[in-house]
């Protein structure tokens, strides 16, 4: 038997510690899948100490189909897609948005990265980080789990509970929206050029 | 849902919307987040909250309670709702049409003595 279906089974029969292997087993793939959806590391840590007690919660009713991970991820995806919901409404009523537009970019330590390709790196993440956040949520989401996490556009869609065709489109107005940032950046860019050269010359 | 691969990761879905070049080309500048790894104790403090929970009475809830008490209160949900209906069928109609007169002598006494204030 599936090691995380017999933890699944033993959690359900009222053995809790049964629980631990299988978070040892899924806690890296499910905290990556939470920043990168989330863009913030605090908040990735505690929505995936959630998304682990939901499926506590929830291993009673678990239905032995796909795979033990699968339905992990699904309820990852959620929690993770409430939480940037909830930050949209947040930003609308205009409250303190912790980690999105104007606050400093996410800047862990990589010990490993030479200075100068760490700050590369960091430069350009700063800039798709700016570009998702103006997205909603469940585009962000689509774009985010095809780009990074690899999904197929069937797996996608069995992930958000959507049709591959919804996939899709919200996939293209996903990047059609950076897109349109994009040149309105370059744009501003060049106009502030311009201006500049004026009053150089003047 | 495989893990890929990162040569796989960086392959765009087969999906027409990317056939533009200029969307392809976003795509393609999208940069991963940083991941600084799985804190240490991370695990620890899962099962810290799980052992909570385990050791907390458990809560009552319609989606955790078994079919059979999920088929009884549907059961008497259903037989209290026709015994109401039952009854109000039989109750004598009289006594409806009592109280509504009742209650229209009490509004108009009410409104007379508005009229008599305001004389």
């Amino acid at each position: 038997m599936d090691p995380d279906r017999e933890a699944l089974a033993r959690v359900a029969g009222g053995d809790a510690e049964a629980f631990a292997p299988l978070v040892e087993r899924h806690q890296e793939r499910l905290l990556r899948l939470c920043t990168r959806l989330l863009h913030d590391p605090e908040e990735a840590r505690d929505a995936a100490q959630e998304v682990f007690l939901k499926a506590y919660r929830a291993a009673a009713s678990y239905q032995p189909r796909g795979q033990v991970f699968t339905w992990l991820y699904r309820i990852a995806v959620n929690h993770c897609l409430n939480r940037l919901r909830r930050r949209a409404v947040g930003r609308f009523l205009s409250l303190a948005e912790r980690n999105e537009e104007g606050a400093p970019v996410h800047d862990p330590a990589d010990p490993g990265a030479a200075p100068d390709r760490a700050l590369e790196a960091r430069r350009r993440w700063g800039a798709t980080r700016r570009a998702l956040a103006a997205l909603p949520p469940g585009q962000r989401a689509v774009l985010v789990l095809a780009k990074f996490e690899g999904l197929k556009g069937k797996e996608i869609a069995a992930a958000l509970g959507i049709t591959e065709g919804a996939v899709e489109s919200r996939l293209v107005r996903a990047l059609r929206t950076l897109l349109k940032a994009q040149e309105a950046r370059v744009r501003r860019v060049s106009e502030e050029g311009r201006e500049n050269g004026r009053r150089g010359r003047s | 849902m495989d893990v890929v691969d990162d040569r796989e990761r960086s392959r765009p879905p087969g999906l027409p919307g990317l056939d533009d070049e200029r969307l392809r080309s976003v795509w393609d500048e999208l940069e991963e987040p940083p991941f600084a790894g799985v804190a240490p104790g991370f695990s620890a403090r899962v099962m810290g909250r799980v052992r909570v929970e385990a050791a907390a009475p458990a809560r009552m809830s319609w989606a955790g309670a078994p079919r059979w008490a999920k088929a009884a209160a549907i059961l008497a949900l259903s037989a209290g709702a026709a015994m109401g209906a039952g009854l109000a069928a039989l109750a004598p109609h009289d006594a409806d049409a009592s109280a509504f007169e009742e209650e229209s002598t009490l509004a108009e006494r009410y409104l007379s003595s508005l009229q008599e204030a305001g004389q």
